[in-house]
């Protein structure tokens, strides 16, 4: 009996041991990404299905510590091989994604990347082919190996933290989005294909794919007093990057590729180069509302081209009321065509208001609705004009705001 | 001698016309210009694809445009035509040059996401220099 008993619990610690995560993902490369002036740009991308635009930064990768990682990488862009290489998650050579190195995946064919995730840790992915034009076209993602436990730690017996931001840098020279420089003839085999590059003169910079107004509208770092904030910073892009905190956060960089500093490092700013990453905690006792800078230098001469601003907002617990009125948040139908039904539980009376972003940031709709009593609510959303795509909802309820994805046919 | 002459000559013209009438179209089917796929509902249609060919001596440049699509909304599909992969199912595009005698293609691919179902999509595809020069291809997927 007692055998039996810790075959089983064997059997069970095993499986929770190597825990599977499957990843899906399909290469494009007639994707559309509205850009921060309003102008649509032609993109490459990873996407998760086929009816949408592939998002900029692609899909989350996210698995714990030990976990085996399946990724099925689907090719449907014609006239284009592409990979998944794995940016320092040291993986072994068949599983790299460098094409000359291993394979590549064409029009049409599937290639698979297996792996065991690493220590905890920021990471990220990229096609390998072509490298210098689909990286900027595009196919980058972050990859996020978490805790063995999944739990809101560092890494395993690191520091816990509250809220967690993901600033992922890049930035974009629309010349090279054109199709005369994107549907370049494809060198079977070579990392780099044999055609010219074009200068590169960045006209966007980004965090997280969005610009100026874009990014001011979608990411910030709402948090409250005391709460420990941990920053995943990853820079992508073609210039090296200065991400400049506010002093009142207190920063302090603890990781670097996916790996513990031996000394952390008391620091409001952090010089991050192309393909690094680094991860930094910050922490206020008193209320800040300020921004964090993100500065663009050009590599070669060391210019500074653009600063973009993340805001911050922290304020002292109390002073916001912690009890959240708004639950359940329900849309129908999903996938949506000519009206969405958003519908809501309220346990006291708010006022609610909604946002809806497209995938790649743009503001589609804001407005305060208007005073609900307790209970189940709804409001209906006119979608029949909006464009086919992925949009995000936020409704708030004046003490938090809670979002949901949604896909216009 | 003179009348075998007159209607050698009428056959031979007769023969000619119809050469060209029948040569109208710059472009054909291959196989059948309907697709039918049947899949799980949990599984995939990777690619339901229907082929034609260039029948003339030139390049070829046609257009498509969607004119039925009755896909369960839930479902996630895309379409690819030769030369371009598009996001979902636009209303019409161009494919690339087709040279002469080489294939080109229409194709659809259908995620049924456990969604029961059954729908059809319907394309023109048309010589954009002669619009009269086209062809109706479907694509009929049932998700059991």
């Amino acid at each position: 009996m007692m055998k039996t008993l810790l075959t089983a619990l064997f059997i069970c610690c095993s499986l929770f041991l190597n825990a599977q995560t499957n990843v899906f993902l399909i290469g494009r490369t007639l994707g559309e990404k509205i850009i921060a002036n309003g102008d649509t740009m032609r993109v490459f991308g990873f996407a998760s299905n086929l009816s949408s635009h592939p998002p900029i930064p692609a899909p989350l990768i996210e698995a714990n510590q030990g976990d085996s990682v399946h990724i099925d990488f689907w090719n449907v862009s014609q006239l284009h091989h592409h990979t998944i290489h794995l940016h320092g998650l040291d993986v072994n050579q068949a599983n790299d994604g460098v094409p000359m190195l291993s394979f590549d995946v064409d029009h049409m064919e599937h290639g698979w990347y297996h792996f065991k995730a690493p220590h905890a840790g920021t990471y990220l992915y990229h096609c390998h082919v072509g490298s210098t034009l689909h990286l900027q076209a595009g196919m980058y993602g972050p990859v996020v190996i978490r805790p063995s436990d999944g739990s809101n730690t560092t890494w395993d017996g690191g520091y816990a933290f509250d809220t967690e931001t993901m600033l992922f840098m890049s930035e974009f020279d629309t010349f090279w989005h054109s199709d005369s420089i994107l549907d370049h003839e494809h060198d079977n085999g070579a990392v780099h294909d044999s055609l010219e590059i074009p200068r590169y003169t960045p006209d966007f910079f980004a965090i997280n794919g969005l610009s100026d107004q874009q990014l001011e509208d979608t990411v910030e770092l709402t948090s409250k007093t005391n709460y420990v904030n941990y920053f995943r910073l990853v820079n992508i892009g073609y210039c090296s990057n200065k991400v400049i905190f506010p002093g009142s956060l207190n920063a302090i960089i603890i990781d670097s590729d996916g790996r513990p500093l031996p000394n952390n490092v008391i620091s409001d700013t952090v010089e991050i180069y192309p393909g690094e990453r680094y991860g930094v905690l910050a922490e206020s006792s008193t209320p800040v509302l300020d921004s964090i800078e993100v500065h663009y230098f050009d590599m070669m001469t060391g210019v500074l081209k653009d600063v973009q601003y993340v805001k911050v907002d922290i304020q002292i617990p109390n002073q916001v009321a912690e009890l959240p009125k708004l639950n359940n948040l329900r849309l129908a139908p999903n996938p949506t065509e000519l009206e969405l039904k958003v519908t809501f539980d309220l346990i006291q009376p708010a006022t609610i208001g909604f946002r809806v972003v497209s995938i790649d940031g743009r503001l589609i709709k804001s407005e305060l609705v208007k005073r609900y009593l307790s209970g189940n609510q709804s409001i209906s959303i006119n979608t029949s004009n909006y464009s086919a795509g992925q949009y995000i909802i936020s409704i708030t309820d004046g003490t938090r705001v809670v979002s949901k994805q949604f896909v216009k046919k | 001698m003179r009348l075998v002459k007159i209607y050698l000559f009428v056959a031979l013209a007769i023969v000619l016309v119809s050469f060209n009438l029948t040569d109208a179209r710059s472009f054909k089917i291959l196989g059948n210009g309907v697709q039918n796929s049947t899949v799980d509902r949990n599984g995939r249609v990777e690619l339901a694809e229907i082929k034609f060919l260039n029948t003339t001596e030139n390049d070829l440049y046609l257009h498509w445009e969607r004119l039925e699509n009755t896909l369960p909304i839930e479902w996630d599909y895309s379409m690819c035509a030769f030369g371009k992969c598009q996001i979902g199912i636009p209303s019409g595009g161009a494919l690339k040059l087709i040279s002469p005698g080489k294939p080109g293609f229409l194709a659809l691919h259908v995620f049924p996401k456990g969604i029961q179902g059954q729908g059809t999509v319907q394309f023109k595809l048309f010589d954009p220099k002669d619009k009269s020069n086209f062809e109706l291809l479907e694509f009929h997927i049932i998700a059991e």
